[in-house]
């Protein structure tokens, strides 16, 4: 799981998981915290990394034996919407990616700030519809209602078992 | 592809957001970033001079405008500091105009705080006092201003004097209660960690006046906690360092003079042989960015590293630091477009720009670590942020085709040739002769110099000088004779004093009774006529040589004499 600081990836990850052990304070996370839950069968572990523009060098370590990516997104913060994309650009471009067939799940996130963009925006912003050789689809979230979040993480899940099968 | 391998020439800038209908201007001393709100989410707050004609403090969320507040005055400087250690560590905002510095917190004004006024003359409240008519008033006050200097006198007695005369009178009945206190005017402002290098501590403020003097503000108690006189007007300063531990400040005086004031002792730094429009202080060297198109670069004892040639007139430089790449750039931007990256003397990028920045400022805005925020003559608003990958070498390839680095510049040193080194030999062995060749050759032509001077003196018959016009007669046949000289004064506005017209003369042929003629103040146009008498001694025709004189030969005439060898026999 990836995407800029403050964007909301803790919080959602906390969410995720099974109520009893929820975080109960969260703090932007220093490097990259791992977690392990059980979600409808399937078994994550969820690399939980910093977004911190000195630590973002940290995610391509993980690039290679990820199945799937989740890519949070603060549609509220318009200024660095262009940073994010900036990054994006260079996961997509990055050799233990480019090649590889791994589900992309981007997470508009702050759907419930009133200034937040459209997942439509974003998507046109971002250019997704230029990756072709990659499963990806864009949902609306808020990780303080949780809304948006159960379709994502579903289509989600789905992707990585197809993928599983071909395997 | 990683960071290393990717071409050099990338931008190493986001263009975030842009806004050309931002329509802000100001100045770069009236911008700054700071977290308003203790909620880690920088602002950026401008103080908007607004056309001149309503001044607004802005401040910027993100890429929206979210507070707005009318000044009633254009700004000087407007700056952000903690003002206590309370928490959630609300920031201040500090706008200096004129003579107050407005604080202003969570967007609403907080204090007033005022440099306090300097005490005028007596001699000029006695004046004011005593006098009651405008036109006196207004006379004596302007020998005064010519005696002490206009920018001593008090602001009433400055305001009176600048003024049409129709409204004095008015003016003079109205004022007359609070003369001889001078109005102190803030030139520029600066902010110094107190306890500690924390982004969130609190800032003293220090303030440079018009009056050369420079105040020392607490803004936990808003009161002045220290003062200094300064040798001159400070119109640009720097600041580094905790007040309370160790501090350096760099001062830009308006005569060009630099001087640092480091635990309350103020030293010069060196005579800049032009003005400073801008003042940084990276590790330990003082750059400043220069009036005559160079960047220089000093230590703090005055010695020089480096001047470089700006490719335009700068008009704002700031620093931008980059700890994890362990750079620390210059930002320059000009009067006609671009803004420059250096590092140290060498430039390491040009972002290129439509139009010229006007105002710039550097630092984290949003959840930004690196932002660049620039204001472009048409009042676009333009965030860059820095990208990760970001990478500066000194070796880029500039656009501007003339751009030379000082060290790069080549002499053309010439082949030592068997001659040069035969010279060089001898002059080794044979320098003493060599040297007082050398001087005895020198000797010589200052004597040559000399004679021939002499020669044109005396060789040269009208020395041209258009102010003055000489004619002269002689009258008689001898062996008595009169030389008459009229001079007249062609000039109107030169006055001619302490001439004297005399003669150069053959002693053996004539005698003359009066050889120096003073020459009366001449007035313009008028002819003046200067008799002598002359006898002649032998009967043989000479000439005289009639010469007018001050300090130097003004003209010269040369008269032939008649023949009197009949008379005298
Ligand atoms: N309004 C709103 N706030 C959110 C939402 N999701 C997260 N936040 C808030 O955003 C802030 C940052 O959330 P984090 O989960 O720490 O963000 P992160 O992406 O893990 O940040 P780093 O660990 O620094 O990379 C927190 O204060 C959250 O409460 C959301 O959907 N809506
Ligand atoms: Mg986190």
């Amino acid at each position: 799981m990836v995407g800029l600081n403050n964007s909301g990836k803790s919080t959602i990850v906390s969410l995720l998981k099974s109520d009893g052990d929820r975080n109960s304070e969260i703090v932007p996370t220093i490097g990259l915290n791992i977690e392990h839950f059980r979600y409808q069968q399937v078994l994550f572990t969820m690399f939980d990394m910093s977004g911190q523009g000195k630590n973002r060098y940290l995610w391509e370590r993980y690039y290679k034996n990820c199945d799937g990516i989740i890519f949070v997104i603060d549609s509220s913060d318009r200024l660095r919407l262009a940073v994010a994309k900036e990054e994006l650009n260079l996961l997509l471009q990055h050799p233990d990616i480019s090649g590889r067939k791994v589900p992309i799940l981007f997470l508009a996130n702050k759907m419930d700030v009133r200034e937040a963009l459209s997942s439509v925006k974003i998507a046109n912003a971002f250019g997704l519809e230029k990756i072709k050789d990659k499963p990806w689809h864009i949902f609306a979230t808020s990780a303080l209602t949780g809304e948006g979040l159960q379709n994502g993480i579903e289509w989600f899940t789905e992707q990585l078992s197809q993928s599983d099968l071909n395997n | 592809m990683s960071s290393a391998d990717r071409p050099k020439e990338e931008n190493p800038w986001i263009d975030a957001y842009s806004d050309p209908k931002a329509d802000l201007q100001t100045f770069s001393t009236c911008l700054t970033l700071s977290d308003l709100n203790a909620d880690d989410d920088h602002k950026l707050v401008i103080g908007d001079i607004g056309n001149g004609i309503q001044s607004k403090l802005k401040v910027f969320k993100g890429t929206s405008l979210t507070a707005e507040l009318p000044l009633l005055t254009q700004p000087t400087a407007v700056k952000c500091v903690h003002t206590d250690r309370n928490e959630p560590r609300v920031a201040g905002i500090i706008v200096a105009t004129g003579a107050n510095v407005l604080v202003y917190r969570n967007c609403r004004p907080y204090f007033k705080f005022s440099v306090p006024p300097q005490e005028c003359s007596g001699l000029e409240v006695e004046i004011w006092n005593e006098i009651s008519t405008s036109e006196q008033l207004v006379k004596v006050l302007k020998d005064l201003s010519m005696e002490m200097g206009f920018s001593n006198l008090s602001s009433p007695s400055q305001n009176l004097l600048l003024m049409s005369p129709s409204h004095r009178e008015e003016y003079i009945s109205s004022k007359l209660h609070c003369v001889a206190k001078k109005q102190m005017v803030i030139t520029c402002v600066t902010t110094l960690n107190k306890y500690a290098s924390s982004e969130r501590d609190v800032s003293v403020v220090l303030l440079a006046t018009e009056s050369s003097q420079l105040f020392i503000m607490d803004p936990e108690t808003f009161t002045i906690i220290n003062e200094f006189q300064l040798p001159d007007v400070c119109c640009n300063m720097y600041a580094t360092g905790i007040y309370l531990v160790e501090y350096t400040l760099i001062l830009a005086m308006r005569s060009g003079a630099l001087y640092s004031l480091r635990i309350k002792h103020l030293k010069f730094i060196t005579q800049l042989m032009t003005h400073t429009v801008s003042l940084l202080m990276v590790s330990h060297k003082i750059i400043t960015a220069n009036m005559d198109s160079t960047m220089s670069c000093y230590n703090l004892k005055g010695r020089k590293y480096w001047t470089i040639n700006l490719p335009d007139n700068p008009l704002y430089m700031t620093g931008i630091p980059l700890p994890n790449l362990a750079l620390h750039l210059t930002a320059v931007c000009f009067s006609r477009a671009n803004i420059n990256l250096y590092n140290d003397s060498s430039l390491v990028y040009v972002i290129a720009t439509q139009e010229p920045i006007h105002s710039m400022v550097f630092g984290k805005y949003g959840q930004e670590e690196h932002a660049l925020i620039t204001i472009a003559s048409s009042g676009t608003l333009d965030i860059k942020l820095l990208k990760r990958t970001a990478q500066f070498s000194n070796d880029y390839k500039t656009v501007q085709k003339n751009y030379v680095k000082p060290h790069e510049i080549k002499f053309l040193v010439p082949k030592k040739s068997k001659l040069f080194l035969e010279q060089s030999l001898r002059e080794r062995q044979k320098c003493k002769e060599m040297h007082s060749w050398f001087n005895h050759s020198w000797t010589n032509m200052k004597v040559q110099v000399s004679e021939s001077y002499i020669d044109a003196l005396h060789s040269a018959n009208v020395v041209q000088n258009e102010a003055l016009r000489i004619i002269v007669e002689v009258f008689g046949l001898g062996p008595r004779m009169k030389i008459r000289t009229v001079l007249q004064n062609m000039s109107q506005n030169i006055m001619p004093m302490n001439y004297k017209v005399t003669f150069i003369y053959d002693a053996k042929l004539y005698k003359i009774h009066q050889p120096v003629v003073k020459v009366p103040l001449m007035v313009h146009g008028i002819p003046y006529s200067l008799e002598t008498l002359v006898t002649c001694q032998t009967a043989v025709a000479g000439v005289v040589q009639v010469v007018v004189v001050s300090t130097k030969v003004i003209l010269s005439a040369t008269v032939n004499m008649p023949d009197s060898a009949g008379i005298l026999e």
